[in-house]
């Protein structure tokens, strides 16, 4: 008895706290990322920019953990609420497809954005092809290892799927530019920072002749400085990987890190917003649009976020400017 | 068989009595699977993989002390991995706002306490489950870093602090290490030596006759789960050391592998049974593995199942192991008996 009415107490508590969101008619956009982590603060900063420009109420809910099913609650809450879209970093491709079904029979309009979900009914996803993205990793590693040396690489998670397509692509250009070089280990540092250093020092130990470690996420790199510190090897090792997150630019600036590939966080905040807006207003969206990725180096490490931004707020606003405008829209939207 | 201390003066010879031990089973294991790892790569013992292997292994084994307390009273605390990451955390926000090294440590220390306190609290006073509080405590803490700068990590940690905590060492060996020896031997006498030590494993073979015997229970455990995350906090501080920056996801699941260790070294999740030298052992077969499986060049995509198998192993082992002649035979039946139904049904 006492359990029950705790829980209604709660409930009454939350939907209070929700009822105070919805102020007036304003659309109410939502970012819901895979979980909490510093690479996600660019994405929301272009959201609510957006949101702010195109007088868009925005939120952004965090579940605490990578998990599906904590994604799965934040969104049936979302549902709940009546918002008018949703924009989704996918923990996972099949494990959405029934909240994100719910979510559209309930009239919101849902898209993707970072990780897509191609089997559910998301309208588009907005992000970095991670194929593309790691065939142009590649390259770079290749250029500046001049096709000789042995390659240590690290990845969060072997389950995930964009960053095996990031590994393919990446292997595809290592393949084709430098054929001499060696990739020796791929080590599972599942995603924490602490793992990443672990695994980094174990891989020194076990291969000492190694030239080269690329990092396909974005822990590989914070991970891998305090190891290579430690082991003396800073700046002797070519060290690169994906994601601009303040400890891979500290690493940046100190020498440690040569370089990094920034997916275009801020413009995937932004295009969010401006698709859902195209979605709400019943235009057809297109299925994806590839964001790109920026190469950041110890040369624009200052300079190249303002350039991000300058670049994504192009985009929105007049129809004829939306990349959205594929084809002219036939559903009727379902404003509320 | 038993690990009771006041014992171990009882009856048999020296030779006899150390065969009976519990350990002796895990560290021959351990000996085995050091043998064979450097058959196959020299390399294993070289000094510079000893002294990564080393320290990575004190890190788990210092949380592993923590929560080995807990289980000796048949208690279980899940919050570990949180309590390591916020205490950590906090030392870290400690040298943010410019605190000098030793308030750094008092609050990551006093943040510790606080948690095992509450912990302690709820299970001793009020009465909940283990599992449900730790667990709950487990997302508040971890929670509690997120919320405070979105998962991002502290920079600019000190060099001397540094100095001792993260490069620091000792004879080559690193601080960890050494904090987790002084640590070892402080908890072996505190079990073995004095009356709270006894009370603890009395708590964890019959908590109703120790309630009965005129023994404070509500207060030796509450004690536990502080000692548990005062342990958790010094684990912490060598991790801020150790990344040379306080990173948000530190101690992530660290607590299946603290309570991992404590079992693979054949401390009893019902209480009551095991000893510090275990749980060292059992972290030491743990780390070995993880670096052995690295060094062998063995798919990142099989090495949790190997360390996954050894942990059931290590369980089995000990349910037979300590199971009396009679039982050993009741277990065989009740296996045989499975697959002589299976037979006939099909």
């Amino acid at each position: 008895m006492w359990k029950l009415c705790a829980v209604t107490m709660a409930g009454l508590v939350l939907a209070a706290f929700a009822g105070c969101n919805r102020t007036d008619n304003k659309q109410h956009f939502v970012m819901v990322p895979k979980g909490v982590n510093p690479y996600y603060d660019p994405c929301y900063e272009g959201f609510k920019d957006a949101g702010a420009k195109f007088g868009i109420e925005t939120e952004f809910r965090a579940p605490q953990d990578f998990s599906v099913s904590e994604q799965q609650e934040v969104i049936e809450d979302l549902i709940q609420k009546h918002v008018d879209g949703i924009a989704i970093s996918a923990n996972d491709d099949q494990g959405l497809v029934g909240v994100i079904d719910e979510a559209t029979k309930a009239g919101i309009k849902v898209i993707t954005f970072d990780a897509p979900a191609p089997s559910s009914k998301a309208l588009c996803y907005i992000g970095t092809v991670n194929d593309a993205a790691g065939y142009t990793a590649g390259t770079e590693m290749a250029k500046r290892m001049g096709d000789k040396g042995v390659l240590l690489m690290l990845q969060g998670g072997m389950g995930s799927q964009n960053l095996n397509e990031r590994y393919a692509g990446f292997e595809r250009a290592m393949k084709e530019k430098a054929p001499h070089v060696t990739i020796i280990a791929r080590e599972d540092t599942q995603g924490k920072i602490p793992v990443a250093q672990e695994k980094t020092e174990q891989l020194l130990q076990a291969h000492p002749d190694a030239t080269a470690i690329f990092g396909l996420s974005g822990e590989c790199i914070p991970g891998a400085v305090p190891a290579l510190k430690s082991a003396n090897k800073a700046g002797k090792i070519l060290l690169g990987g994906f994601d601009d997150i303040p400890d891979t630019l500290a690493a940046i600036r100190d020498g440690t890190c040569q370089f990094c590939l920034a997916q275009k966080t801020y413009k995937m905040g932004w295009l969010s917003v401006v698709e859902l807006q195209a979605a709400c207003a019943g235009k057809e969206l297109p299925k994806q649009i590839d964001t790109g990725v920026l190469l950041v180096t110890k040369d624009n490490v200052d300079t190249y976020m303002a350039h991000m931004k300058e670049e994504a707020q192009q985009w929105g606003g007049e129809a004829a400017t939306m990349p959205a405008t594929m084809g002219a829209g036939t559903a009727p939207a379902t404003q509320k | 068989m038993t690990s009771f201390a006041y014992d171990a003066d009882a009856g048999p010879s020296l030779a006899r009595r150390v065969l009976r031990q519990r350990e002796v089973g895990v560290f021959i294991a351990l000996v085995v699977l050091v043998g064979a790892i450097s058959i196959a790569r020299p390399h294993f013992l070289a000094s510079g993989n000893l002294f990564i292997m080393s320290r990575q292994i004190a890190l788990t084994a210092i949380a592993a002390i923590g929560v080995f307390f807990v289980i000796l009273t048949a208690g279980i605390d899940l919050s570990v991995g949180s309590a390591v990451g916020l205490t950590g955390y906090v030392c870290g926000l400690a040298f943010a706002a410019g605190a000098p090294m030793p308030v750094a440590l008092l609050a990551a220390l006093g943040c510790g306490a606080l948690i095992g306190a509450i912990n302690g609290f709820v299970v001793a006073y009020i009465g909940v489950t283990p599992f449900i509080i730790t667990l709950g405590m487990l997302e508040i803490c971890r929670s509690t870093i997120y919320t405070i700068r979105h998962g991002d990590s502290i920079r600019g940690i000190p060099a001397s602090f540094l100095k001792i905590f993260g490069s620091g060492e000792f004879l080559g060996i690193s601080s960890p290490v050494i904090a987790l020896i002084l640590l070892a031997i402080a908890s072996h006498v505190v079990l073995n030596y004095t009356a709270y030590g006894r009370r603890v494993y009395a708590i964890g073979g019959n908590e109703e006759a120790t309630k009965l015997s005129g023994i404070n229970v509500r207060r030796v455990k509450f004690m536990t789960y502080v000692l548990c995350s005062v342990c958790c906090a010094i684990a912490g501080i060598m991790y801020v050391g150790y990344g040379t920056e306080a990173h948000a996801d530190t101690g992530k699941d660290l607590e299946l592998d603290a309570i991992a260790a404590a079992v693979i070294g054949g401390t009893s999740l019902m209480g009551g049974q095991g000893t510090v030298l275990g749980v060292l052992i059992g972290a030491t077969i743990m780390g070995v593995v993880k670096n052995g499986l690295v060094l062998l060049d063995v798919s990142s995509y099989w090495q949790q199942m190997v360390i996954g198998i050894i942990i059931v192993a290590a369980a089995i082992i000990d349910v037979v192991q300590n199971a009396n002649a009679d039982n050993r035979k009741a277990i065989i039946r009740r296996i045989a008996g499975i697959f002589g139904r299976r037979a006939g049904a099909s």
